[in-house]
């Protein structure tokens, strides 16, 4: 199970994931948790780091708590445009 | 809603796994301390007191002497009164004369019957949170003049930062339906593992691997998908439910 094709790409990766979605591992790790997996804080922490591998069926868990979490993040603003801007002000009723 | 809620010393282990530091006295401590700053800063007031609120139940209280702590006790013995709905509707509450004030009826007239004839209730804020209430009391009818009130509500922003964090580290109510709520989606996906083991003839592993896939491929979310598949909705890859 361990040392699995590209464990460590796929460990990087997750990671990055984590970093650039904001969230603690705390946070990962309780939902990951939720989700049925099987090792602690401290080693998904450890995995993380790169510190220690982890059985593959756990990184690929780890891996669907992560997109999970990021699915459920509010989506990014959007930016709107002009003519958006005329209708909905036009709905308001405040005048020129 | 769950019959079988987590002991408490659960939340607790939780709690540490998860790095934070549950401490009642850490959350009675701040309560009580920001009590009395409130009492100092505001010279009309008889007393202050603070509480923190979660659902409607206070979970700690932090009161400078024994009328306030009456005073806020009525609150949540009648379910009514102004910390209660200066928490609920995140707005302030005044309540310049306990007798004449006809908002709270039951509370009002308690309250004026233990001595309390005004009161300024500001709600404790914390992003989308409402933490709880500070409130000042006074055993003379308006006390609370626009300086007082625009002094406690400038006190109430930075108890709030203060209490959002000893809050977020501590609430053990709060840590305890997050465990609630992950203990059992993760009863959840041991069952449906074993619907799929006794269905389709896995291992333990392989049922977990069919269930990830399917989560991807699906897009459902996994909580929902093992749930559906334990409630019988979720037909199975290749024989469909018995």
């Amino acid at each position: 199970m361990i040392g699995f094709p590209h464990a460590e790409e796929q460990r990087a990766l997750i990671n990055a994931a984590v970093v650039e979605s904001g969230f603690t591992v705390g946070e990962v790790w309780l939902h990951y948790f939720s989700l049925s997996g099987e090792v602690d804080e401290y080693e998904v922490e450890a995995y993380l780091t790169g510190l220690m591998p982890l059985p593959s069926l756990e990184c690929d868990l780890l891996a669907l708590a992560v997109n999970e979490l990021i699915d459920d993040l509010p989506p990014r603003r959007r930016a709107p445009f002009s003519d958006e801007l005329i209708r909905s002000h036009a709905g308001s009723g405040d005048a020129e | 809603m769950d019959p079988y809620p987590p002991s408490n010393e659960l939340g607790a282990t939780l709690g540490r796994i998860r790095g934070l530091v549950l401490t009642q006295e850490t959350a009675q401590h701040a309560v009580d301390l920001l009590a009395q700053v409130a009492q100092e800063t505001m010279p009309n007031a008889s007393g202050a007191g603070v509480s923190l609120i979660h659902e409607a139940q206070r979970t700690s209280v932090g009161a400078t002497d024994a009328l306030v702590r009456t005073a806020d006790d009525l609150q949540y013995d009648l379910g009514e009164g102004p910390c209660l709905t200066a928490w609920a509707t995140r707005s302030p509450v005044m309540i310049e004369d306990t007798t004449t004030d006809q908002r709270f009826s039951r509370w009002s007239g308690a309250a004026a019957e233990a001595g309390v004839r005004s009161c300024f209730s500001v709600p404790l804020l914390r992003g989308r949170d409402s933490l709880g209430a500070m409130k000042v009391y006074s055993t003379v009818p308006g006390a609370f003049d626009e300086a007082d009130r625009a002094r406690l509500t400038s006190l109430s922003v930075a108890a709030s930062a203060l209490l959002g964090h000893v809050q977020t580290s501590e609430t053990s109510t709060r840590i305890s339906s997050e465990l609630r709520e992950s203990l059992r989606s993760r009863d959840l996906v041991g069952i449906a593992k074993g619907i799929l083991m006794q269905r389709e003839g896995l291992t333990e592993a392989e049922a977990l691997a069919a269930l990830t896939a399917r989560a991807r491929s699906t897009g459902i979310p996994f909580g929902q998908l093992t749930a559906d598949i334990v409630n019988g909705h979720g037909a199975s890859g290749r024989r469909g439910a018995p």
